[in-house]
């Protein structure tokens, strides 16, 4: 759902969660909101507010035009992204992944349904229903977690005391993904999904798996893993440079303690041999049906860029231009953020008259 | 890294307790804190639920009431919310109606208790404090589950509210296991699980919102050794960051706490001063009265007034 402030005519998405009359608050949303409050990071899908009615429970959001499955299906060819996008894209999604992890915040559900894309071409993590925090103790945590087709193996395991390695996998996954176009490992089930991903990496050595299981006692094997030999990932990922495959690799491995963290990935060749160059916006979304639901201000800045693109033919003016557009950006900006301070105290005010009956110093 | 959000209770909060400004008395307030979070404890174990959960629901509790008063929100009512609330946080999930079970028991047996013990002396001592005493569960359509369950709905928004969301609770139990490491302590009997009982005794106490985990664990430690007489390095505190006024101040509120309501230190080694008896009974008879509802509470405050 939409919505626009009426402080900051910012566009928002609203997120509406009914109360169970048999279960109360869902522990999803008790999750998303307590994690998500704390978090603040550009690649990280910022919640403004929550507002607290009789039955409901409505999360404010920074709003995106879509998911990166959707701009995969409507942007790639057949869902393959040009390189260049899958690099920016992949860049953003480590620096989320790896600030959520500073932050002792393991999201284990990151899919291309998750991450979200808004019209500058940032990447955004979201949904964190299934996220939780973690701390110094070796957790039981639930191994019901992550979307079948991005679960590590360790999970699939049976694993309880995974960590942040977890999220790792589920990257190096949408990464591939990203660049094929499709799934990289599409399992019916959870074994099926084992099956999968050993027919790509090849099974894990008995000495990988003795270490697995020393790691995590309470994964039991029942059966004893299929052998596979591995397969050259460059095969499966014809048009990758030969430094993303490396990437891949170390985020794809079988035992959760051998692969890359997220700042170790970003410190990869991959990225720092070459500058990450954001690929030009798409000209699609800068056309007359989107402007139309656009705020006047965000439009008015559309019309703005537009009128600085035939600028650019005289250079003289469009130097001017520039210029001016950019302290008009700034004048802007403080703009906002004076007006998104103003938006929060209000609401702040409000919902201390709905339920905080003027206690002003909670601070927990 | 940057610490975890483990909220404490700020100065303010402490001073201005939200039960006391509502002229609730200090002591009763922390009798009254002690034996929700008695019934929290037994109620999760009855349910089978790991430590961590039964712990966090503690440390819910003890923050709300330094948000909320205990003549506006009911001090049963919350702790079981606490209860079903951390069983959602811990993902370890409990089915509501197993949860308002153990809670009917619970209360029952209160009940029973406070309803007077026939007999005297010699026959007390002998435990007959459970004659009489049954406990029907309640049918499967049984109206008191609906009101319950309306109770807890609701308390449990209140305590998300009123808490802003900050469901994040550090535990000091691994901090610990890692510190007796360090100390070469793991092998020494009783130690660990001498620790251990301590921050779950620490637990009915606010001491978690007072002390980040890993002074809590340090308190732990040192008064444990002191009732083992261990000896320890001088100043080993030093090592994790902790300072001995406030772990000092720890073990005091923690053997006070043994001392007020006749428990048992678990090592068997604190003698001190032969416990009056009669009082602690009043204590829990009072503390159960008070337990029911808020309404209680306030009757209470008013006779209290009207007294004075």
């Amino acid at each position: 759902m939409q919505g626009r402030s009426r402080t900051t005519s910012e566009i928002v998405a609203l997120k509406e969660i009914h109360l169970d009359a048999e279960e109360g608050t869902p522990s999803t949303a008790i999750r998303e909101i307590s994690l998500m409050k704390e978090l603040r990071h550009v690649n990280i899908v910022r919640l403004h507010d929550v507002i607290h009615t009789e039955s409901k429970l409505v999360l404010i959001f920074e709003y995106c035009e879509q998911d990166l499955k959707k701009y995969m299906d409507t942007h790639g060819d057949r869902g393959a992204l040009d390189l260049a996008t899958v690099k920016h894209f992949t860049h953003q999604l480590l620096n989320g992944i790896q600030y959520c992890h500073d932050n002792r915040v393991l999201h284990r559900d990151l899919k291309p349904q998750n991450l979200l894309i808004n019209r500058r071409m940032e990447l955004k993590i979201g949904d964190f229903g299934l996220a939780r925090a973690f701390g110094v103790p070796v957790n039981t945590f639930s191994n019901e977690v992550v979307t079948l087709w991005y679960r590590a193996p360790d999970v699939l395991l049976g694993s309880r005391t995974y960590n942040t390695s977890i999220d790792i996998w589920s990257v190096g996954c949408i990464f591939a993904e990203m660049i094929t176009g499709y799934p990289l490992f599409r399992g019916r089930d959870n074994p099926d999904q084992l099956n999968c991903i050993m027919k790509v990496i090849g099974t894990p050595s008995e000495a990988t798996i003795a270490q697995i299981k020393l790691d995590s006692p309470e994964i039991q094997l029942k059966t004893p893993l299929t052998k596979y030999s591995k397969q050259p990932m460059h095969l499966l990922l014809p048009k990758a440079p030969h430094d993303a495959v490396n990437l891949i690799e170390h985020l794809l491995q079988f035992e959760p303690s051998r692969r890359y963290d997220a700042a170790k990935a970003l410190l990869h060749p991959y990225f720092t041999a070459a500058p990450i160059a954001p690929p030009p916006l798409p000209s699609a979304v800068s056309s007359s049906t989107a402007s139309l639901a656009l705020p006047p201000r965000v439009a008015a800045r559309a019309s703005q860029a537009s009128a600085a693109v035939q600028a650019q033919q005289q250079a003289l003016q469009a130097q001017q231009a520039a210029q001016q557009a950019q302290q008009q950006a700034q004048a802007q900006a403080q703009a906002r953020a004076l007006a998104q301070q103003q938006q929060q105290q209000q609401q702040q005010y409000m919902m201390q008259q709905q339920g905080y009956y003027g206690e002003s110093s909670i601070r927990f | 890294m940057p610490p975890t959000p483990h909220p404490l209770a700020t100065l303010s909060q402490i001073l201005h307790n939200p039960s006391c400004s509502d002229g609730l008395p200090k002591e009763i307030e922390s009798d009254l804190r002690t034996a929700a979070c008695m019934l929290i404890q037994e109620a999760g174990i009855m349910l089978d639920l790991p430590q961590s959960t039964i712990a966090t629901a503690q440390v819910l509790l003890h923050r709300f009431y330094y948000v909320s008063s205990m003549l506006s929100f009911g001090i049963t009512d919350i702790s079981i919310t606490s209860l079903y609330l951390s069983s959602k946080l811990c993902e370890t999930p409990i089915r509501l109606r197993d949860l308002i079970n153990a809670y009917m028991f619970l209360l029952a047996r209160i009940k029973h208790l406070s309803g007077g013990v026939s007999g005297k002396g010699k026959e007390k001592e002998n435990m007959k404090i459970w004659e009489g005493f049954s406990f029907e569960p309640p049918g499967f359509h049984d109206e008191v589950f609906w009101d319950w369950k309306d109770i807890i709905v609701s308390s449990e928004m209140q305590i998300l509210k009123r808490l802003g969301f900050n469901m994040q609770v550090d535990l000091p139990y691994s901090h610990v296991i890692n510190y007796c490491r360090i100390l070469d302590l793991v092998f020494e009997k009783d130690v660990a699980q001498s620790c251990w009982s301590i921050l779950n005794d620490a637990l009915l106490t606010p001491l978690y919102v007072y002390h980040p985990p890993h002074i809590l664990a340090c308190a732990s430690i040192l008064l444990t050794t002191r009732l083992l007489r261990i000896p320890l390095p001088d100043n080993w505190w030093v090592l994790f960051d902790a300072n001995h006024e406030d772990i000092w101040q720890c073990c005091g509120t923690i053997a006070n706490l043994w001392r007020e309501w006749g428990m048992e230190p678990h090592t068997g080694l604190i003698h001190g001063e032969r416990r009056d008896r009669r009082k602690v009974e009043d204590k829990w008879r009072r503390t159960w009265v008070l337990l029911e509802s808020k309404k209680a509470v306030r009757r209470w405050v008013e006779e209290n007034d009207q007294k004075a």
